[in-house]
């Protein structure tokens, strides 16, 4: 027999989803791709100076 | 090698050691043994995250990589920044918020106890073995380079991060993890700069030589399904198999469920976000910058010495005939490096053109010394594994040969102790005290558990010493395991859908699994990071339209 479909553990809104380190999540999501964007753009102009 | 360098390696595994047995406090229950009471800080978890990820394969292999292929493996982890934060928001939560020991745990609670057994055998059985490999993999370099047995180098990995992990558990391991990660990253930036100060031209000069034999090309766009490494393939399937090995992956599980709360997990998941990349550009950059260094000092024709002593023996002739118009060639490019080196960059396309092409001479030459000796061994030559070896033994100072040496030791270490721990718990937690000891005390179950590291810690050390004879099984099980990646990633985003049935994720897991299967038989050109898209995908389809099919009366 299986058991309940509904997921035991959903967050409670105190602890959110919407939150990470207690900095809201759209946030720490732009952070880290603005991070990651600027990481591939030093790759890319290393590749675009001396990769000619 | 030099004794202080000798002392260097015994100081630190000595200190590894013994810092570990003095972590084991706190570790009398089963909770602080597994998961440090969830106590960890965030940046120790961090830390340990990336530790257990950056083996000593990344530290002989990558760098290896690098000095062949260049930049563009780091492709690769395009997708971890990505990963990293939707894990953040999805099962970091869940799996802290349900005070579990397992990801696998949370599947018994969410589904039933089949897809809970399943996806835990499935995690035991291919991670048993690539802890194997992870010990084998530098065990064999420190073999070939210092004429030791394969049960020496073996022993000398294996057996103080099996004393630790057994004695300390996740806290010892946690800690070390934290040294080895200082360790490592300090070797590399050491080898940076003895390259850099080393090098006979300026950094712009190392780098425009590496440009101009296509060394720094790091963006691949092609949309080719055959192309492993390229822009789509890392952002797309990295993403998929990101998600898969930190979220549900109990090596990396159990290192965020040991942080103090949720907020703590995601912090620690947002150090290799932002730092991933940078470490294995790093890397990769240091192999290309020790290619380039051999631009000026003649290689031996193999790195690996053992290698270069049987082709030597075993076929003087053809040695010293491919010898000497390899060192020709070499010749031939040092010349048309240092020109392009003295030309003005605003005018050396010429100096650009010659010194490809005179690369691609001595590749190509390379390519048959490394078929001669594959003719002669009978065993597929990996060179590149020894090149940073090979440098490091031969043109670092004194200690930091040391140094470098205790970092791929420290990798290898940090890698299989976190894997140890992990399958540890995973036995006892999702087989032991689920079928065999539902009651058994916290003493039992520390005992079993400590007992559990243990075998698996020996049967990790057997399979990384007939690891050469092993070959093809271990490829099988490695191909094995992409079979599933994917589809217990689609299990995890299930159990976080509402109205999803047992029996229907049970069903969808083994069509994820058999649509990965019949890819690999069917269209074996497609690269292994699409596997887990396409697991991963079907279990999510078959899961859902399955549910939506079955009546309510099932549940």
């Amino acid at each position: 027999m299986s058991k309940p479909v509904s997921p035991p553990a959903s967050p409670p809104a105190s602890a959110g989803a919407g939150e990470a380190a207690g900095t809201p999540f759209r946030r720490v999501f732009i952070r880290v791709i603005a991070v990651e964007v600027f990481v591939l753009l030093m790759l890319w102009a290393l590749q675009a100076r001396y990769s000619r | 090698m030099h004794w202080l360098n000798w002392l260097v390696v015994v100081g630190y595994l000595s200190y590894v050691i013994i810092d570990g047995l003095r972590r084991s406090k706190g570790t009398k229950e089963i909770e602080g043994y597994f998961l440090a009471n969830r106590s960890l800080p965030w940046w120790a978890v961090g830390l340990t995250v990336m530790a257990t990820q950056l083996s000593a394969v990344t530290m002989i292999g990558t760098t290896g990589q690098g000095a062949t292929d260049g930049m563009r493996f780091v492709q690769f982890y395009f997708g971890l920044p990505i990963a990293m934060v939707i894990l953040g928001v999805t099962i970091v939560p869940f799996l802290h918020r349900a005070k579990v020991f397992t990801a696998y745990e949370f599947l018994e609670r969410r589904f039933d106890p089949k897809t809970r057994s399943l996806t835990a055998f499935l995690f035991l059985v291919s991670r048993g073995l690539s802890c194997g490999t992870i010990i084998a993999a530098p065990a064999v370099v420190f073999s070939a380079m210092f004429g030791w047995s394969m049960v020496t180098s073996v022993a000398i990995i294996g057996v103080p991060t099996v004393i630790y992990t057994m004695i300390g558990g996740v806290q010892a391991v946690t800690w070390a993890d934290v040294k080895q990660m200082f360790v490592i990253v300090s070797a590399l930036v050491a080898v940076v700069i003895v390259l850099l100060v080393k090098m006979p031209v300026s950094p712009d000069g190392a780098l425009r030589l590496a440009g101009a034999t296509g060394r720094l090309r790091v963006f691949d766009f092609s949309t080719s399904l055959s192309n492993t490494y390229t822009f789509w393939s890392g952002i797309i399937g990295g993403t998929f198999l990101m998600l898969s090995y930190f979220g549900t992956d109990q090596s990396q599980v159990q290192r965020y469920l040991s942080a103090k709360s949720i907020e703590q997990a995601r912090s620690a998941h947002l150090i290799s976000a932002f730092w991933k990349i940078p470490l294995q550009a790093l890397v990769l950059l240091v192999g290309v910058l020790i290619f380039v260094y051999y631009l000026f000092l003649a290689p031996p024709l193999y790195f690996n010495p053992a290698q270069q002593q049987l082709v030597q023996k075993s076929d003087p002739a053809a040695y010293q005939l491919i010898d000497a118009r390899y060192h020709a060639l070499f010749d031939a490019r040092q010349v048309a490096a240092r020109e392009l080196a003295a030309a003005p960059a605003s005018a050396d396309e010429t100096q650009r053109a010659t010194l490809k092409e005179r690369d691609a001479a001595v590749t190509q030459v390379h390519a048959e010394a490394l078929t001669l000796a594959q003719r002669i061994s009978g065993t597929a030559s990996k060179d590149v594994n020894y090149i940073i070896p090979h440098f490091v033994l031969t043109e670092l100072p004194i200690g930091l040969t040391g140094l470098f040496i205790a970092a791929v030791i420290a990798a290898a270490m940090s890698a299989v102790a976190g894997e140890l721990s992990s399958l540890s718990t995973a036995t006892v937690i999702d087989f032991y005290r689920r079928w065999v000891a539902p009651n058994a005390d916290d003493k039992k179950l520390l005992f079993v558990s400590r007992s559990a590291t243990g075998v698996w810690g020996l049967f990790a050390c057997i399979v990384a010493t007939f690891a050469a004879s092993l070959g093809s099984l271990i490829e099988v099980v490695n191909r094995f395991g992409s079979i599933f990646y994917g589809s217990i990633l689609g299990v995890f985003i299930l159990a976080m859908m509402p109205r999803i049935r047992s029996n229907a994720a049970f069903i969808g897991l083994i069509a994820g699994m058999s649509a990965v299967g019949s890819v690999i038989v069917w269209a074996p050109q497609v690269s292994f990071l699409w596997h887990n898209v396409v697991g991963a995908v079907t279990v999510v389809a078959v899961g859902a339209v399955l549910s939506g099919m079955m009546p309510r009366a099932e549940n």
